[in-house]
């Protein structure tokens, strides 16, 4: 069954169609990227997934359960998890903070315990940082977990930023751009990365991505949106070769009239 | 021994004291949460006058009143917060603003706060002693929020609102639970000011003292307790220090001010900026 399927999925700004009946579904344990030209909605789609814009039409349904009128946080807390464009990290606080963080709806601990400092304070502190530092581990940033965020090199908080959505214990993470900024050497290592963690946990991967080496390296299947609309789907060598993805990229060729 | 503890200093130290806990208060709202408030003696007055009326209507012990006026500062800031939290930056600091000169005029208008005359013969309850204790407490308690797990989520706010409602925090609810909790703080300041000065009156409140409370908070450097603790007291003490030059001595808090923002932009503790 599909972890994630979108359904005539559409949000109007007014008279801007910025998603225009999208329907997809994503299974599970698959790399589904999302291609398409600047300005195409792509993140307009994430931003839907995720309930930062309530859509006009249409659903997005989780394991079967349907989104709407939920918030951002509660979509965290159903298994949805993201990262973002231009990297959001929480910038001075630290990177094991930056994780910790991310688990805040599995902590089990209340404020009165925390205030009077009872031992089960400690206890619970002890516990999240050690799941913290673990999860640091597997991206060999152990080193670093007491630099602030904002120190740390550019693929480095790429990274951090994707383990961080690991942390929230999501079944599907959206990644917005990851290559974003890399050199050509830094995107295929994302590329091992990011296959990586599908293997190793079991995590469904949407992908919105321009680098097309990325791309056709890791997805299972490809979506191509144009101006709000999804113009086609399919596995990697399909997507590439299709004629309509062809013309959303390059233009079309123009036919004169002659006769006149 | 008598010179340094004379009753002069004494009630400096009083008044020292007094202003860490209530820019506690605005740190919390402000240097951890990152919502920049420019009402917050709004919430020191709250707490001054109902601990007043609480003493001299209801006869209520200081120990009573003290409290009970701090959770109706609290209660009120947890019923503005609601409808205002979901303002940011300017909007907020303009809306908080507003607020604070409500209180004022509420004050100036109502019977039981005799308006412009102001409560005067309030008995005389806040020692240093008292002071110096609820402040130790209130620092440690301070600390023990900003470490917890609520603490850890108020400072993500402040670092960004998007991807820290995308870890799972509902940030408008921690927003109010900040903003009721800096009331409280505000109000425990309130009621020990009015038992200390024995009088109040809702000019003593106006949005100049709230920007005193920020001037504190900004100089000694926002997020930091050990900046809050340096800002109250230095900016409390200044006025004194400066007693010999008498006219002269609002001029030369102005330097000091200036002078510490261009060398020392983030406060002098402070490790952290905020955007506000």
């Amino acid at each position: 069954m599909a972890v994630l399927e979108l359904t005539n999925l559409s949000i109007h700004f007014g008279g801007l169609k910025a998603v225009d009946d999208v329907t997809l579904a994503v299974e599970k344990k698959e790399i589904f990227s999302i291609i398409g030209p600047n300005g195409a909605g792509k993140t307009t789609v994430f931003n839907l997934i995720t309930g930062i814009y309530q859509p006009t039409a249409g659903a997005v349904i989780l394991d079967g359960a349907d989104l709407a009128g939920k918030k951002p946080y509660e979509r965290t807390r159903f298994g949805i998890a993201r990262t973002f464009q231009n990297i959001r990290l929480f910038k001075q606080l630290t990177v094991t903070e930056n994780l910790i963080l991310a688990m805040h709806p599995l902590r089990n601990i209340s404020l009165l315990a925390s205030l009077l400092r009872f031992p089960q304070f400690f206890r619970e502190r002890r516990d999240v940082t050690k799941k913290a530092e673990s999860y640091l581990e597997y991206v060999n940033l152990l080193s670093a977990k007491n630099e602030r965020a904002e120190n740390l090199p550019y693929g480095k908080q790429r990274e951090l930023e994707i383990v961080r959505a690991i942390a929230t214990d999501a079944k599907l993470l959206l990644l917005d751009e990851p290559a974003a900024g890399m050199n050509p050497q830094e995107t295929i290592q994302l590329m091992y990365f990011i296959k990586k963690i599908r293997n190793d946990m079991n995590k469904t991967i949407l992908l919105i991505e321009h680098d097309m080496t990325l791309v056709m390296g890791i997805s299972d299947r490809v979506a191509v949106l144009d101006y709000g609309r999804k113009i086609t789907e399919g596995l990697p060598d399909e997507v590439r070769n299709d004629q309509k993805v062809i013309d959303a990229y390059l233009g079309k060729e123009v036919t004169y009239v002659k006769d006149y | 021994m008598d010179i340094i503890f004379n009753n002069y200093v004494l009630q400096i130290v009083t008044m020292c004291c007094i202003n860490i806990i209530i820019v506690l208060g605005l740190n919390l709202v402000s240097g951890i949460t990152g919502q920049l408030s420019l009402g917050h003696s709004a919430f020191v007055s709250i707490g001054a006058f109902a601990s007043t009326l609480f003493i001299l209507k209801l006869g209520m012990p200081f120990w009573l009143a003290l409290p009970a006026g701090a959770l109706v500062s609290a209660i009120s800031g947890f019923v503005l917060g609601v409808p205002i939290l979901r303002l940011r930056g300017d909007y907020l600091a303009i809306v908080t603003l507003g607020f604070c000169e409500i209180i004022r005029v509420l004050f100036l208008n109502l019977r039981i706060t005799r308006g412009a005359l102001g409560i005067s013969g309030i008995p005389h309850y806040t020692t240093p002693g008292i002071a110096v204790t609820l402040t130790i407490i209130a620092i440690i308690m301070m600390y023990n929020i900003e470490n917890s797990r609520f603490g850890l989520a108020l400072r993500s706010i402040r670092e960004d609102e998007i991807a820290s409602e995308l870890m799972g925090i509902n940030i408008t609810r921690y927003k109010i639970i900040a903003f009721a909790t800096g009331s409280l703080f505000a109000g425990v300041g309130g009621a020990l000011y009015a038992c200390q000065i024995t009088y109040i009156s809702p000019g003593d409140f106006g949005f100049m003292r709230s920007f005193e409370e920020l001037c504190m908070l900004v100089l000694g450097g926002m997020g930091s307790i050990a900046g809050v603790i340096a800002g109250a007291v230095i900016l409390t003490s200044i006025p004194e220090v400066l007693r010999f030059a008498s006219e002269y001595r609002m001029i030369m808090y102005g330097i000091a001010l200036i002078m510490i923002m261009v060398f020392r932009p983030q406060g002098l503790f402070g490790k952290i900026k905020v955007n506000m």
